[in-house]
């Protein structure tokens, strides 16, 4: 028999060992009364000789071993009859383990993926991204991309690398089936897939030599692709996929499961698609590899050969730096900066996300201060019953188990509701969180995280169960079970440690609190930022045309004229106006510009602007005002045309009229001359400086993908569908990737300050909740012990108002410290806080004002209703109490 | 020697090993045990009820008995014990480290008296 089976026929076995004891009783005794001895003398005899039969039935039950588990369920048992006495507590305490464990784990869920889980690639510690940094643009832009010469150069020359890829975005319109539709790709070196060690799930990936012009007409499709176009058929291969009309031939399909980096994680300048749909092999043009200074639009992906560091990657590219930068036209300086592609993909994420991960932290701690807190007060009043125990022969390790294994059902509860929870949290994340959270389709509640889940619920027990539980079973029984009355007992060392836990809690509450009101402020200074044009009441729609229908420049400019007219032409709209770029959505275009009348300084000493096309009516229709000249007039026939933002007009003529002044701009020989000026916007994000611009009219660079904005007289959202009409009315191939109003693209360019300030002023109300919980708690139980002293003082005539000021200062005092505490923590933290912060001092006075205003508060309500209680008793019955 | 309590002096062990040999004759019950083991002994081994039910059910909990509930002579229903093959396997083995340590305690307990002589 096994000891599981030994512990199911438990019954039995009892049955069993009685009768076989029984047996042995009454043969002994018949067998002595035989001798003759008389009924009872045989019975005394017995007893001497066999000992106690409770005795020998438990040794016998020992021999079974399943002690240990049948000691497990009587306290188990006993921790349920004992939790459901005091069921309000235990629900309360289960319902904060909840949060406190769900939220954490659902936190570390995310850290993990995000910053710790290594990349599903083959040897992923050794692929790196290698880029530059500029010193003459490291105010606008801390790296910038790769070109060819620099690739090919490193490709060819370099000692540390097993390998080496270019990437760079890639967008095309699909025709075939049905609507034309834009898909987002990236061209992508042959060598790619092999240096990832992810190969296709189906058919192969690049072969050598598809980089070469003329046998680049192959593509690799993702999964999402080969299911919506295909119907993941397999006999897709093979098959010809049209982008923007020319036919390529799927040559494979990645897996579903393929992690891409995404968005700006490399770079903030070569935007990588949010879901790859496709792979081409990248080809360098001949206008690639001719300049080793311009067309930065790649970037390298390498593989480390085996024990190399990026210190020495770093050295040997270098190396090679000084090597090319002698063919530079100009004396530009490139620093290679070498980034583990871990960490690259996690780039401006890893600090907010430490951060919430402390605060949700923060909360579970404040949950397990708060349980103590209950346990010891819990504890207290259960002191006589412990008493009882321990005088009927309870040994210490008993009451200390059965105390943890209390604590140990309550957070199991709390465990278990608490994945449930973190599962569910998870999934809210990945479909709602607005934010450019890296790898955010690889994140799911798995093994580490649940055994950290498991992990958190056994610590807390042991946190807020086991040194209350340690404190009660100090009990001297005797003294315990004399002094009757509930006056006595514990006295000043119970306060004391009551006292202690609220000011902790007081303390971590008030460091969320006043994190949370920083980045709320941060926020607020972010949303106040005047971001140069009008935001209200305007539509935006992106428009994408087919290239092989446009290849002439005016086919395009003669299309986007009709389509601006007509919209314009609609009821209800003010004016539309068309620009390449939205402010807003990142930057692009980079071009360093200087004055045209001045002596030209050294290129490193340029302005590094961004261009734009747009139409004469953009400014009108996008409410960004014209300071200065005139906007742009077709009628002139002039190709030099162009207007600047007021910002850059600043920098070159320093408060001089730029109207009509040249302007010369790097990648141009010819000299533009500025006719108008107009007030700065916004390229990427409104917590950055306003974007040098400068703007060229639509009629001279034509670009196939365009924004149309849209001024409305009313709700913009309303015409939205007229204006797509249109758009196919004159283009059935454009594809409209997005439709937005102006106000949800400045809403999404502030989606990951929105995210954190929400999930911190979350964190923040849940601890302010929670340690008003324990205020009152610790002040109600104090006075509900103290109610024959209160009653005493006021039969020696204490004035209510007297009892109720003495009483509130007792509550306070914990709460103040843990306030003074919290700031002390806080002004320590500021270096960290100030990181994330725009617009508002880590400092900030009028939050710490307002931080403490809130918590004096909210820790004086939490005092008022036990204090209220206690001046309100009537003190004949707070004597008979007794 | 009568009043040499065996629960201080029979070695560790060795109770197991006496239970093993009376139940390998025929299958037994607890008190028939402990009344042949005193019977045999010629006195010197008694076993009390708090030492031999804890060791009976050891060995069953152990494989090396198994009981069934029969009948005795008496019409009352006992638990026979009797012995399993793994049982009979760890008696035999038992025994006979039993007898070789014995064989050598005897042998220098002689050799002592020899020399002594």
């Amino acid at each position: 028999m096994t000891w599981w089976s030994r512990l199911w026929r438990r019954s039995k076995l009892e049955r069993d060992l009685a009768r076989e004891l029984q047996f042995h009783i009454a043969e002994r005794v018949s067998d002595l009364k035989g001798t003759g001895l008389s009924e009872d003398e045989a019975r005394r005899q017995l007893r001497q000789e066999f000992g106690g039969i409770e005795q020998v039935k438990e040794e016998c039950r020992d021999t079974r071993g399943t002690r240990w588990i049948e000691n497990l369920y009587r306290d188990i048992r006993f921790a349920f009859r004992s939790l459901s006495r005091t069921l309000g507590f235990s629900l309360l305490a289960v319902a904060v383990l909840t949060l406190g464990i769900g939220a954490t784990t659902a936190m570390f869920s995310i850290t993990n993926t995000v910053l710790l889980k290594p990349l599903a690639y083959r040897n992923p510690g050794r692929l790196v991204t290698i880029l530059f940094r500029v010193p003459q643009f490291s105010n606008t832009l801390s790296t910038i991309p790769v070109n060819a010469p620099h690739y090919e150069l490193w490709r060819d020359h370099n000692r540390t690398l097993e390998e080496i890829s270019m990437i760079a975005p890639d967008a095309h319109i699909l025709s075939g089936h049905g609507e034309a539709v834009q898909v987002n790709g990236v061209r992508v070196s042959p060598n790619l897939f092999h240096l990832l060690g992810i190969q296709p799930a189906i058919g192969r990936g690049f072969i050598k030599g598809e980089d070469q012009a003329g046998r680049e007409r192959v593509v690799v499709i993702s999964y999402r692709l080969w299911q919506e176009e295909f119907g993941g058929r397999s006999n897709a291969l093979g098959q010809t996929l049209v982008l923007d009309g020319q036919p390529s031939e799927v040559v494979g399909v990645m897996p579903a499961s393929f992690p891409f980096p995404r968005g700006k994680q490399l770079s903030e300048l070569a935007i990588l698609p949010e879901h790859a749909d496709y792979w081409v092999p990248l080809v360098f043009s001949k206008d690639d590899l001719a300049d080793p200074l311009g067309n930065e639009n790649y970037i390298p992906i390498a593989r480390l050969k085996p024990d190399v560091t990026t210190a020495q990657v770093l050295a040997d590219v270098s190396a090679l730096e000084r090597i090319i930068s002698k063919r530079y036209a100009e004396p530009v300086k490139f620093d290679p900066v070498v980034r583990p592609l871990q960490q690259a993909m996690a780039r401006d994420v890893r600090l907010p996300l430490l951060v919430l991960m402390a605060a949700v932290a923060a909360v579970l701690l404040i949950v397990c201060i708060n349980l103590t807190n209950l346990m010891l007060v819990r504890a207290i009043a259960q002191r006589r019953e412990w008493a009882i125990r321990v005088a009927i022969g309870a040994r210490t390790s008993d009451l200390l188990r059965s105390a943890f294994v209390e604590s140990l059902c309550l957070s199991t509860a709390g465990g278990t509701l608490g994945c449930f929870l973190a599962i569910w949290l998870v999934k809210l994340v990945q479909l709602r969180a607005p934010i450019d959270l890296p790898r955010i389709n690889e994140l799911a509640v798995d093994g580490p995280v649940l055994l950290l889940a498991l992990a958190l619920s056994i610590t807390s027990a042991f946190v807020f169960g086991l040194w209350p539980a340690w404190r009660a079973a100090q009990v001297d029984p005797q003294e315990a079970l004399q002094s009757a009355s509930r006056t006595t007992g514990e006295g000043r060392r119970g306060h004391r440690s009551g006292k202690l836990l609220v000011a902790a809690e007081v303390a971590l509450s008030t460091v969320l609190l006043l994190t949370a009101g920083l980045l709320m402020r941060s926020f607020a200074a972010v949303l106040a930022v005047n971001p140069g044009m009008k935001v209200q009441n305007l539509l935006t729609l992106r428009i994408n045309l087919p290239p092989d229908r446009y290849q002439q420049g005016k086919d395009i400019a003669s299309f986007y004229k009709r389509l601006s007219d007509q919209v314009g032409l609609l009821p209800g709209v003010k004016a539309a106006g068309l620009i390449s770029d939205l402010p807003l959505t990142g930057e692009n275009n980079n071009n360093p510009a200087t004055a045209g009348d001045r002596p030209t300084p050294p290129v490193t000493q340029w302005q590094m602007t961004n261009y734009r096309s747009a139409s004469k009516t953009y400014f009108q229709a996008a409410g960004i005002q014209l300071k200065e000249g005139r906007p742009f007039d077709e009628r002139d026939g002039d190709t030099t045309e162009v207007m600047i933002s007021e910002n850059l007009a600043e920098q070159l003529w320093h408060g001089q009229s730029a109207v009509g002044r040249p302007l010369r701009i790097y990648s141009y020989k010819r000299l533009m001359s500025v006719v108008g000026v107009v007030s700065a916007t916004y390229a990427a994000s409104l917590t950055q400086q306003p974007t040098m611009m400068v703007y060229f009219p639509d009629w001279r660079r034509q670009d196939l993908n365009m924004s149309l904005v849209v001024r409305t007289a009313n709700k913009p959202a309303s015409i939205s569908g007229a204006v797509r009409r249109i758009v196919h009315g004159l283009e059935p191939q454009a594809a409209v990737p997005s439709i937005r109003t102006m106000r949800q693209v400045v809403a999404s360019s502030v989606s990951e300050q929105r995210f954190q300030v929400i999930l911190l002023a979350a964190f923040a109300a849940i601890a302010a909740v929670l340690a008003c919980l324990g205020i009152y708690g610790v002040l109600a139980f104090t006075i509900s012990r103290r109610t024959s002293e209160i009653g005493v003082r006021m039969a020696l005539g204490a004035r209510p108002d007297k009892i109720l000021r003495s009483t509130l200062r007792a509550g306070m005092a914990p709460a103040l410290v843990g306030i003074v505490a919290g700031f002390s923590i806080s002004a320590a933290l500021a270096r960290v806080i100030a990181n994330l912060l725009f617009g508002v001092r880590a400092l900030d006075p009028w939050t710490y004002a307002g931080t403490s205003l809130i918590l004096v508060i909210i820790a004086a309500l939490a005092c008022l209703i036990p204090a209220r209680r206690a001046a309100q008793l009537n003190p004949i019955e707070a004597l008979r109490n007794e | 020697m009568a009043d040499i309590t065996p629960k201080s002096d029979l070695p560790q062990g060795t109770l197991d090993l006496l239970i093993l040999k009376i139940v390998a004759v025929q299958p037994v019950h607890g008190y028939a045990i402990a009344q042949r083991l005193q019977q045999i002994s010629r006195d010197i081994v008694q076993v009390p009820g708090g030492s031999l039910y804890p060791a009976l059910h050891r060995l069953e909990n152990r494989g090396l008995v198994k009981c069934d509930w029969k009948e005795t002579d008496s019409g009352r229903d006992a638990k026979f014990y009797r012995l399993t093959q793994k049982g009979r396997a760890h008696l035999e083995t038992q025994a006979a480290s039993w007898r070789r340590l014995a064989e050598a305690v005897g042998l220098i307990l002689g050799l002592a008296e020899e020399s002594a002589q």
